[in-house]
């Protein structure tokens, strides 16, 4: 997505800030371009959302290393908030992105000393584990963690991703449930768990896969991966000890999702013959099957 | 143990896939040339696979039976496997996401290669080639060890991918993740397939 700075007013760069800030998306390098070409010199205009503006903006300039940015605004907030704990994590922030781990977590330490009950520096110092490489540490901590603050969801999924990482599909399985009982109606979640449960191999799981992709497709008719999961699983349950007439009742199945999957993407697909790259995988599926273990 | 000549065209989709995900693990598969001139094999494109969620397999599966269709279409065939580690200072190959699929790329392509992206050596400015490259060593079971490999046209390459990253080209990269998510995306980055010089110009 590419924004025309010159065209865009400080108003817009707010909105455009708050839209960000909503969606929960990142996009570090734009907003510290439209920081210093616009919103830089009219930010006392901004009212209210000031602070959240210059949270969002010190957090973009950490992560494309404009230490210089990032200091001054800490500074703006420092000033107004002093003492402030809010504040004092941006500190402990700067010091991670300069990978002087040990300083931040002494920060750290002393933020979580002054509030027990505040997650955030829990889980800077689980994030600062994980940079050092120290994954297997980093689980524990985050173990830890959620034995305390159980319903957050970030951190599951947090959780998910290195077990995932350390090949323990099972126990990625059930941080993803817990995802799930927060966000039932998600389709991408489902897929999520459903992929997982796939991977981990073996009549029961691929049924549950089968299981979690059909819902995801019920949640959205558009999930292109729902539908190749649905035709993968279809295909593995009907090569394996199936009763003849589920079997029958499967290729069926897999044979529908194919076509849909083959409808959605020749629609819009600029790719030559896309159709044919699909019915590929009708012949060559019985070679090849990436085994987790 | 045979040398590899990685082109600038698989070359710059390599590295605009890492840069496009700074904070993920990327991979993606690389093809080659289908018979090896004597011990040299030529990668002579990549494909980009995914940026999220590496170690699940069933999207990988599908993607890996369209490309092996689509390098069979192309004359050229699946050669090696590239990732790029999520953390900064991983760079050994146990520590790579899904080498799994490398595994299985060399089983049916017995000179295939790893590829994997040097994460210190990825900057805006590129002085030697970002990757370390692996080939298989031994009959029995996949153990991998470095190789060695050229870059074609060396310094014009290194120098057009870094002009290109930093005027922010990567961002029209798309990988198999962005295809599925949405069929209109290109997975094949036909418009990336010009010459660097000509691909400068456009941006």
């Amino acid at each position: 997505m590419s924004l025309n700075y010159e065209e865009m007013s400080w108003s817009d760069v707010r909105d455009q800030f708050r839209k960000w800030r909503e969606e929960t998306g990142r996009h570090s390098e734009e907003v510290v371009q439209l920081w210093v070409a616009v919103l830089e010199d009219k930010v006392h205009k901004t009212g209210n959302e000031r602070h959240l503006i210059l949270e969002q903006v010190i957090i973009a300039a950490l992560d494309t290393a404009r230490f210089d940015i990032a200091t001054q605004c800490t500074k703006q907030l420092a000033l107004e908030f002093p003492g402030s704990l809010r504040v004092m994590k941006f500190k402990a922030m700067r010091y991670e992105a300069l990978e002087q781990y040990d300083e931040a977590d002494e920060v750290l330490d002393v933020i979580i000393a002054k509030d027990e009950t505040n997650a955030a520096p829990r889980k800077r110092k689980i994030a600062i584990l994980k940079a050092r490489g120290r994954r297997l540490d980093a689980i524990k901590e985050l173990n830890e963690y959620l034995k305390k603050f159980m319903s957050d969801q970030e951190a599951w999924h947090e959780l998910c991703s290195m077990y995932l990482a350390e090949g323990e599909f099972g126990k990625a399985a059930f941080c993803m449930e817990e995802v799930l009982l927060h966000n039932p109606h998600s389709h991408l979640i489902h897929q999520r768990l459903a992929e997982i449960r796939y991977t981990m191999g073996g009549v029961e799981n691929v049924e549950t896969a089968r299981t979690y992709y059909s819902q995801a497709l019920k949640l959205n008719p558009h999930n292109l991966r729902a539908l190749y999961g649905i035709y993968l699983c279809c295909n593995y349950l009907a090569n394996s000890r199936a009763v003849s007439s589920k079997r029958k009742e499967l290729q069926k199945l897999g044979q529908w999702a194919l076509e849909q999957v083959s409808e959605h993407t020749t629609k819009q697909s600029t790719i030559k013959n896309n159709d044919k790259l699909i019915l590929s995988l009708e012949a060559a599926l019985g070679n090849l099957e990436i085994k987790s273990n | 143990m045979c040398d590899y000549k990685i082109s600038e065209r698989a070359y710059t989709k390599l590295i605009f896939h890492a840069a496009k995900y700074p904070h993920q693990a990327v991979n993606g598969l690389l093809l080659a040339e289908k018979t090896s001139k004597g011990t040299l094999v030529e990668i002579v494109d990549a494909i980009p696979l995914f940026h999220q969620c590496l170690h699940v397999t069933p999207m990988a599966e599908v993607a890996l039976m369209q490309i092996d269709a689509y390098a069979e279409r192309e004359g050229l065939v699946i050669g090696g496997y590239y990732t790029a580690p999520e953390n900064f200072y991983d760079n050994q190959i146990d520590k790579t996401p899904a080498a799994k699929i490398a595994d299985k790329i060399q089983e049916n392509f017995k000179n295939a290669c790893f590829a994997v992206v040097d994460n210190k050596l990825m900057t805006l400015q590129h002085d030697r080639a970002a990757v370390q490259v692996y080939s298989c060593v031994g009959e029995s079971g996949a153990r991998w060890s470095k190789a060695k490999f050229t870059l074609s046209q060396s310094t014009q390459t290194l120098e057009g991918v870094s002009l290109l990253l930093k005027r922010g080209a990567m961002r029209d990269l798309v990988d198999f993740d962005n295809h599925l998510d949405s069929p209109e995306n290109d997975w094949t980055n036909d418009f990336l397939n010009k010459s660097l010089n000509d691909l400068q110009k456009l941006y």
